[in-house]
């Protein structure tokens, strides 16, 4: 689970290659809104994701703004970093509990997910590819 | 090295021989480059050359705006001219630094004139422009027309 702000959510886990800690990310001018620079990992320029400008009420990331942990996942072919206030531990969930969205409104998520009294999204990092290719 | 107009006849072709090396422009925090090997002259803005059409454009309307160096390029597609007010310097890079920006990036990536970014310990990453799409992209003026 990964929190930015009050957004709650759930990713798998086999899609994240690494959580770092706070890294810098650098501005592209002109770029996409939802994905408004990039960072070096790993010899490579990865696009960086910033989820809070996905979501009316949140705070994008600014210039020079940091989260506390960067997720880099592997979406196909491509990586996609995240940055993340905190990534807990890895929750084990039974299929069965994995349901078509009904509750929550994350727009990159149409399963969630009931973990005790709470729904949460499950976020499919892949429909951002989908959606970038189909724009 | 920083390159003016007295410098370049001079200098500048000697150092522009590497494939690597760039034209870098101070804007910080995003430096933009190009291949020195485009380039095909630097001159004053009073001396705006005739052949060239005038780049106006772009870059989040940092970069190319009006200044003391006109750059001239020579893309594909014909001679193509800006100004800057931005100091410009040449610095070669390894050929494996230069990192392709992921597609996702931009809306348009495939046409898009920024094609690879170099990251640089200290000094901020250096986004490097394609002089073709930059010509493609740009919002060309009359041939021989200057900026007003």
């Amino acid at each position: 689970m990964i929190t930015v702000q009050s957004l709650r959510l759930l990713l798998l886990a086999r899609c994240v290659r690494e959580v770092l800690g706070t890294k810098e990310w650098f501005p592209i001018p002109g770029a996409r809104q939802e994905i408004p620079g990039v960072i070096g990992w790993g010899h490579r320029a990865v696009a960086m994701l910033d989820l809070a400008r996905l979501v009316p009420d949140l705070r994008p990331l600014q210039v020079g703004e940091q989260r506390s942990r960067l997720l880099v996942l592997q979406v196909g072919e491509s990586r996609l970093a995240v940055p993340a206030d905190s990534v807990s531990s890895i929750i084990d969930i039974d299929t069965d509990a994995i349901h078509p969205r009904s509750v929550t409104a994350f727009p990159y998520s149409p399963s969630e997910v009931r973990i005790g009294d709470e729904v949460l999204p499950l976020f499919e990092p892949a429909l951002i590819l989908e959606s970038a290719v189909g724009a | 090295m920083t390159v003016s107009a007295a410098l370049f006849d001079s200098t500048f072709r000697s150092e522009c021989a590497g494939a690597g090396t760039l034209l870098v422009f101070d804007a910080a925090p995003v430096k933009w480059s190009l291949p020195a090997t485009r380039v095909l002259s630097i001159t004053t803005a009073a001396n705006w050359p005739h052949r060239a059409s005038s780049l106006d454009l772009l870059l989040g309307g940092e970069c190319l705006d009006q200044g003391v160096h006109v750059v001239v390029l020579q893309s594909s597609f014909g001679d193509c001219a800006f100004s800057t007010h931005y100091i410009l310097h040449l610095q070669t890079f390894e050929p494996t630094s230069f990192l392709p920006l992921p597609p996702l990036v931009f809306e348009d990536s495939e046409n898009h004139p920024m094609r690879y970014v170099i990251f640089q310990n200290e000094s901020g990453p250096v986004i490097v422009l394609d002089v073709d799409r930059l010509y493609q992209m740009a919002n060309i003026a009359a041939v021989g027309s200057h900026p007003t």
